[in-house]
This record gives structure tokens, C-alpha cells and sequence, in this order.
């Protein structure tokens, strides 16, 4: 036990030494340790710094991107392009490439352009369409150098233009509409890229209404022209007032493709042509190729010098000169509704049947509808006396042809005493003598020839003293002189490629001043659709329509609109 | 008559601008007759004639502003020119003599507004360049003709505008380049 303890005792000696090289060994690591530690430390805290940096860089970034739109759309471009197989990828950039290069607009609009091409591709592939056909029905080629080039045109208002941005106040313009139904939903997104292939084929509806020293001219505007959803009433005054605004709008809703102008551009045999050409561009990115010709443009040519002319002045120029003015005319009995048109109502009818009812009665389709609202305006009138003018614009075209889109047309008045409506069989002959009369190429061309003297005759008064005098005119005179308008645009004629996936057309004359109603009769594809926009929510004129096409025996559907209230 | 509606309903109308001028129509036109009334009955100095063209002017360019070219150099180049006119009517018929000496400057800082209205949305605004243009020299000229009257007092005013007025014109002129001359032909056409 002792010799236990001794040795105890010696090792203990002997450990002393070792002891302390442990400890110093010791402390040496723990200073090691200490300083790993801290190089630890250190290093996380470098790497927190580096997060914190990156993270203030993307928050950065995010909040510029955030300000700056191009930026976030080009990530979100990045992103969608990302999103397709890689050799996809170089397809659609090399794509994008040639469409930056056919365009030279705002930054803000190139962004909407390359949406618009963007939106459509990826509705084209949902549709089933491979990549590379899609890219072909939408190649910017189509665009030519409209979008990239500086606008240097203008023109000059046609003769029976420069009235209307005179008489224009504000909600009461003279707006048009022509639309189509199709038997499917519209694709919006076809139908802007139809739109931006469209208005560079029409240079002359490109353009923006401005105020000259003596007269109003158009001036050509580079922009992107764009589409809208249909929520607001129909053919209500558009906004020109702005720098760049357009004088027409696009509309869609359903199946239902619109579109609306302001007179200024164009007559409804011109903007016929216009929808047409659309229709056309919307079904060949539907992949349905119809054929140009009969109104319908070829987009990919350069548009023709005669296409943007005054053809006023080309029609004889003799006779003495009237039809402008007349006395004033009977007006149906209804108060006129705050909101103008207050409702739309179109009368769906067979074209067969119609053209029999009226050839029954000898009288073309024309005079038969001029005798159906004659009878109909008695009935929603409770006059006692005076008589009934009912509006007709005539076609130019016809007796002078020429290509213009612009406006082309006249007016006649076909008059009836309040006494003299009383049966069909007995107003139809003299409406048609009228009719024959007074729509006669010798009779228009007195008109035209006294509405080109009135337009000279004022040529260098300066627009601010013509404007107020004759807003002042129109203002009493307005179109008290007729009491209803009907206006015949004919037999539409498509290429049987269209015509199988559109249903019928409309025609809608816009806002009158003191008449309760305008009629518009269209018909294509065996379908008659006569319009009128009623300017009070009297409903005597379009029950007394209905009643006389049931007594002969004319087959209809009534669709419209709900009664518009302010 | 059952009617299929193939329309959607609009939305609630809020108050349109012809409502506005429906509203507005009549107390302007009592006061457009009473005020030369009461200046007859009155008698004195015309302040009637003041109170017409500012009647004119609220009506023109707050109730209702004209439907085409309704933008910022058009609006601002009509409305400094109106202020112009209701000042110079001031100086001659309320204050002779006190005002005319401020006009130089109204112009002065009217054209310097409208040189940055225009400038800062050149892009967009290049196609309303000849009423600035116009207004620039009927101020040139102005001010020219002013300068060649020895009555006129505080003649630096009127060089400074003359001068602010022909440099205007001339960068307008400058940034139009060749479309200068079709922008003349366009706006003064006569067919």
C-alpha cells in the first residue's frame, strides 16, 4: 500500500512536467479554436454581409424593375421564351428580332406590340397550330414599313366630310357602325394582330383629326390602333380631341366583331371594305384563306393613290345647284330619351322573303321598307297635319365609279303628306317615283354640284369664324328636315370561305338630333338585318314596324339592346 | 315584341359633359345679357366688354373645350393668347396704362411654360407644333412693332420677349426639319 502510494507519489512527480505541456497544449488548442472561431465568425458574418448585398441589390433591382416597366416586361419576355424547347427559343427570337425591326413607336407601344404577337402565338399553339405555321400567319412582313416609317401624310377632308367636324358637339357626333356576327366566339387577340395588319393597307383611317386655318384635315399617326371589349352603348361619340387619338374604334363582344366610325373617314360602302379586309386577315390567322377582291384588300400591296381621293370633284359639275335645304318635316311623337341611342333593334329577315313581299307589290326592297316606315311613323305620330321626309343617301359610286374609300355618297329626301300614308298599295308607286326621281344621277349631281359651290364659296373664311356660324345653322337646321333615315347598303357579297363562318352583318346609323329614329338595312348569306337605333324609348314606331310585317307575312326576329337610361 | 338581348349593359353613366352644358348654358347666357345691360343702365367706364371675354373664355376652354385638338400645347398656346387679350382689354378699358407693361412678362413666362410642355413630350406633341409656332410669331411681331413705338415704356421687357419669341420659332422650326414646310401647307390648305 505504501509502495502503492510512493509510486503514486513518484508518477505524480513525474507528471508535473507532462501536466504542464498538456496545459499548454491545451491552451494552444483552445487558442486555435478560439481563432477558427473567430475566422468562422468572421467568414458568416462576411457571407451575411454578401446576403444582405445581394439582397438589397434584388430588392433593388425588383423596385426599378417595378418602375420600369420595358424592364419587367423584358424579364417577363425572358420568361416566357424560356418556358418553349430550345430550339423553339431561337425561333421565336430570331421571330421577335424581325418584328422589332418593322417597328419604330414609343417604347411603351412597342411593349403592347410584342404583347400583341406574344399573346396571339400562345393562343395559336392552344389552338393546335405548330409553332412554325403560327409564326408564318403572323410574320411581320404583313406590317411593311408602315409602323417603322415617320408620319409625313395627311389629307384633305372629301367634300362631304368637312360638315361633320363643324356640326359635331360634344355627345353628338355622326358615328357609324358596321359589324359582323360570326358563328364562334371572336379571338381578341387574332383580331388586334388582324387590326395592326388592317390599318396600314387604309393609310387614310390612320390618321387623327386636326384643326387647319381655314379647313379640318387628317393628319397620319404611327400608333398601335387597338381593339376593345364592347361595354359601353353602341356608336356613342368617339374621342378625337387628344394628340394621336383614332376616328374609328374595334370592337368586340361574343361572336360580334364592330366596327364604329366617325363619318369624318369614310361612308358605309368604304367602311365595308374596311371590316371586310379585317374579317379577311382574322379568318387567315384562323387559318381560313379567303380571296381578295370584291371589297376585300390585299394587305400585303401598297394601298392605291385613288383610294384616298375626293371623288366629289370628279362628277360633272352643271345643272343649277339644289337639294340641300327643304322644309321642315313632321317627327314622331315620342320624347327624345337622354341618352342617345337609347336602344337597338334589329330586325332579322329572310332576303328571299323579303325581296318576294316586295316584288309582290312591285317596288323594290328599298321602296317596300320606305312604305313599311311611312305607315309605321303614322302610327307613332299623333300630327294632325304636315308631312313625313324620309332620308335616303345614295351611293356615288354607281353613277361615277370610282375606288375612293372615302365618302362618296348623297342624300335624297323622299316626302309623303300626313294624308297621303294610308294604305301600302297606295303610297309605294309614288314612293318609287320618288325614289327614281330623285336618287337619279342628274338629281345628285346638282346636289354634289351645289355642295361643291357652298365648299367653295367658303374656302378662305378661317375656321374659328366658320365653326360657330355653322354649328349655328346645323343647330337650327339639324336634320329636322327628315323625320326618320333609312339607309340601304345592299346585298353584301363574301367569298364562300367567309361567308360559311359569318352569320349576318349589321349596319347602325349613330346619333341623330331631333329625329326618334335611324333605320340601316344590310344584307348578306340570305339574311336581311335592319337596324334602327331609337333615339326615344317610345316603342309605337318598331310595334307598328311589327304589326305591318306580320300582316305580309314576313318572318322576323327582334334582337337588340336593353333600354339605355342616363 | 319580344326583343333577344344580344347587347351588354352598359355601365353606370356618371355626368356626361353635354349635361354640364346643358346645365351651364343658360346662367352663361343671363349673364353674357345682363352684364352689358347693367353697364348700359350703369353707365361708366365698359367693364362689360371684360366680363364678356371672360365669360368667353371659362366657356371655351372649362365648360366646353373644343372636340378636336384638346391637347396640352393647342390648349395652353389658345389660353395664353386669351389671357393676353383680357389683360390688353384690362389696361385699356379699367387700368389705362398699368397693365400693358406687365404683358411682356405674362408672354414671356406663357412661352417659356409652353416651350416645356412642348419639349418634354416632343414625340407626341410635334404634331401640335404650329399653334406654338403661330403664337411665337404673332409675339415676335408684336414685340417688334411695340419696340418701333417711342411712347412704349419698359422696352427690355419687349426685347426679351422678342428675343425668347425668335428663339422659340427657331428651334420649333429646327426640330420639324423639311416637315416644316408641309406643316404650313397643311394647316393653311383651302380645298
Amino acid at each position: 500500500m505504501a509502495e502503492e502510494t510512493e509510486k503514486t507519489a513518484f508518477e505524480q512527480a513525474e507528471d508535473i512536467p507532462q501536466t504542464a505541456e498538456t496545459e499548454k497544449q491545451r491552451k494552444s488548442e483552445e487558442k486555435n479554436r478560439q481563432k477558427a472561431e473567430k475566422r468562422a465568425a468572421k467568414a458568416a458574418r462576411r457571407i451575411e454581409k454578401e446576403q444582405a448585398r445581394r439582397e438589397r441589390s434584388v430588392r433593388k433591382q425588383a423596385e426599378k424593375t417595378a418602375r420600369t416597366p420595358h424592364l419587367r416586361e423584358r424579364e417577363l419576355f425572358e420568361l416566357w421564351i424560356n418556358g418553349f424547347e430550345k430550339e423553339h427559343q431561337t425561333l421565336l427570337r430570331e421571330y421577335f428580332d424581325g418584328l422589332n425591326a418593322h417597328l419604330s413607336l414609343a417604347r411603351d407601344e412597342m411593349i403592347q406590340f410584342r404583347r400583341d404577337f406574344a399573346a396571339a402565338i400562345d393562343l395559336l399553339l392552344r389552338l393546335g397550330c405548330p409553332l412554325e405555321e403560327a409564326l408564318n400567319r403572323l410574320s411581320p412582313e404583313r406590317l411593311g414599313g408602315f409602323y417603322a416609317w415617320p408620319a409625313t401624310l395627311w389629307f384633305r377632308l372629301d367634300d362631304a366630310a368637312k360638315i361633320y367636324p363643324l356640326s359635331m358637339k360634344h355627345g353628338q357626333m355622326s358615328v357609324f357602325r358596321l359589324a359582323a356576327v360570326m358563328k364562334e366566339p371572336v379571338k381578341p387577340e387574332l383580331l388586334q394582330i388582324a387590326l395592326h395588319f388592317t390599318i396600314q393597307r387604309f393609310p387614310g383611317f390612320a390618321t387623327t383629326v386636326r384643326k387647319g386655318f381655314f379647313w379640318h384635315y387628317l393628319d397620319q399617326t404611327k400608333r398601335r390602333y387597338c381593339i376593345h371589349p364592347e361595354t359601353d352603348i353602341p356608336v356613342r361619340p368617339l374621342k378625337i380631341a387628344a394628340s394621336g387619338s383614332q376616328s374609328f374604334r374595334v370592337l368586340y363582344y361574343g361572336n360580334r366583331i364592330s366596327v364604329e366610325f366617325f363619318h369624318i373617314l369614310t361612308d358605309a360602302t368604304g367602311g365595308m371594305c374596311f371590316l371586310k379586309t379585317l374579317l379577311a386577315e382574322y379568318l387567315r390567322l384562323l387559318g381560313i384563306s379567303c380571296p381578295c377582291g370584291d371589297g376585300i384588300l390585299d394587305v400585303t400591296k401598297p394601298p392605291l393613290t385613288g383610294e384616298n381621293e375626293n371623288a366629289f370633284p370628279a362628277a360633272d359639275r352643271r345643272g343649277k345647284g339644289s337639294g340641300l335645304t327643304d322644309r321642315a318635316s313632321l317627327q314622331l311623337s315620342g320624347q327624345l330619351a337622354p341618352v342617345r341611342p337609347c336602344r337597338i333593334l334589329h330586325f332579322e329577315m329572310d332576303a328571299e322573303k323579303l325581296r318576294e313581299a316586295a316584288k309582290s307589290r312591285n317596288a323594290t326592297v328599298t321602296a317596300y321598307l320606305l312604305g313599311l316606315l311611312f305607315l309605321a311613323g303614322r302610327r307613332a305620330t299623333e300630327a294632325m297635319g304636315g308631312s313625313f321626309n324620309i332620308q335616303v343617301p345614295v351611293n356615288m359610286r354607281k353613277f361615277y365609279p370610282s375606288p375612293t374609300l372615302r365618302n362618296f355618297s348623297m342624300y335624297c329626301g323622299i316626302r309623303l303628306n300626313l294624308e297621303q300614308v294610308t294604305t301600302l298599295d297606295d303610297i309605294l308607286p309614288e314612293i318609287q317615283r320618288q325614289l327614281t326621281e330623285k336618287a337619279s344621277r342628274e338629281a345628285m349631281t346638282e346636289m354634289i354640284h351645289s355642295s361643291t359651290r357652298l365648299v367653295n364659296s367658303v374656302r378662305f373664311v378661317p375656321l374659328f369664324i366658320k365653326a360657330p356660324i355653322a354649328r349655328l345653322i346645323y343647330g337650327f337646321l339639324g336634320d329636322k328636315i327628315f323625320s326618320n333615315t333609312l339607309s340601304n347598303l345592299g346585298v353584301v357579297h363574301l367569298p364562300p370561305e367567309m361567308e360559311s363562318r359569318v352569320d349576318h352583318l349589321e349596319f347602325l346609323l349613330g346619333t341623330l338630333v331631333s329625329n326618334r329614329a335611324g333605320c340601316a338595312l344590310v344584307t348578306c348569306g340570305g339574311k336581311a338585318v335592319l337596324t334602327i337605333a331609337k333615339q326615344t324609348a317610345d316603342p309605337s314606331l318598331e310595334e307598328a314596324l311589327c304589326r305591318l310585317l306580320d300582316e305580309d307575312a314576313v318572318q322576323y326576329a327582334v334582337k337588340g339592346s336593353v333600354l339605355y337610361e342616363g | 315584341m319580344k326583343v333577344e338581348c344580344v347587347y351588354p349593359v352598359p355601365p353606370k353613366r356618371r355626368v356626361q359633359r353635354q349635361q354640364l352644358i346643358c346645365a351651364a348654358r343658360w346662367p352663361f347666357l343671363a349673364a353674357a345679357v345682363a352684364c352689358p345691360v347693367v353697364n348700359l343702365c350703369l353707365g361708366g367706364s365698359a367693364w362689360s366688354l371684360v366680363a364678356l371675354w371672360g365669360l368667353w373664355m371659362l366657356w371655351g376652354d372649362l365648360v366646353a373645350p373644343t372636340m378636336v385638338e384638346y391637347n396640352r400645347v393647342s390648349q395652353f398656346t389658345k389660353v395664353l393668347a386669351q389671357c393676353c387679350g383680357l389683360l390688353l382689354l384690362i389696361d385699356l378699358i379699367l387700368a389705362p396704362g398699368r397693365i400693358r407693361n406687365q404683358l411682356p412678362i405674362v408672354c414671356f413666362a406663357g412661352l417659356v411654360v409652353a416651350a416645356v410642355l412642348f419639349f418634354t413630350d416632343f414625340s407626341r406633341q410635334k404634331q401640335n407644333i404650329i399653334p406654338l409656332m403661330l403664337l411665337c410669331l404673332v409675339a415676335f411681331l408684336t414685340a417688334g412693332v411695340c419696340l418701333l413705338v417711342p411712347s412704349v415704356e419698359h422696352q427690355w421687357g419687349l426685347i426679351v420677349l422678342a428675343a425668347l419669341s425668335f428663339g422659340l420659332f427657331v428651334a420649333c422650326a429646327v426640330c420639324l426639319g423639311g416637315g416644316f414646310f408641309r406643316g404650313l401647307h397643311k394647316y393653311f390648305h383651302i380645298k
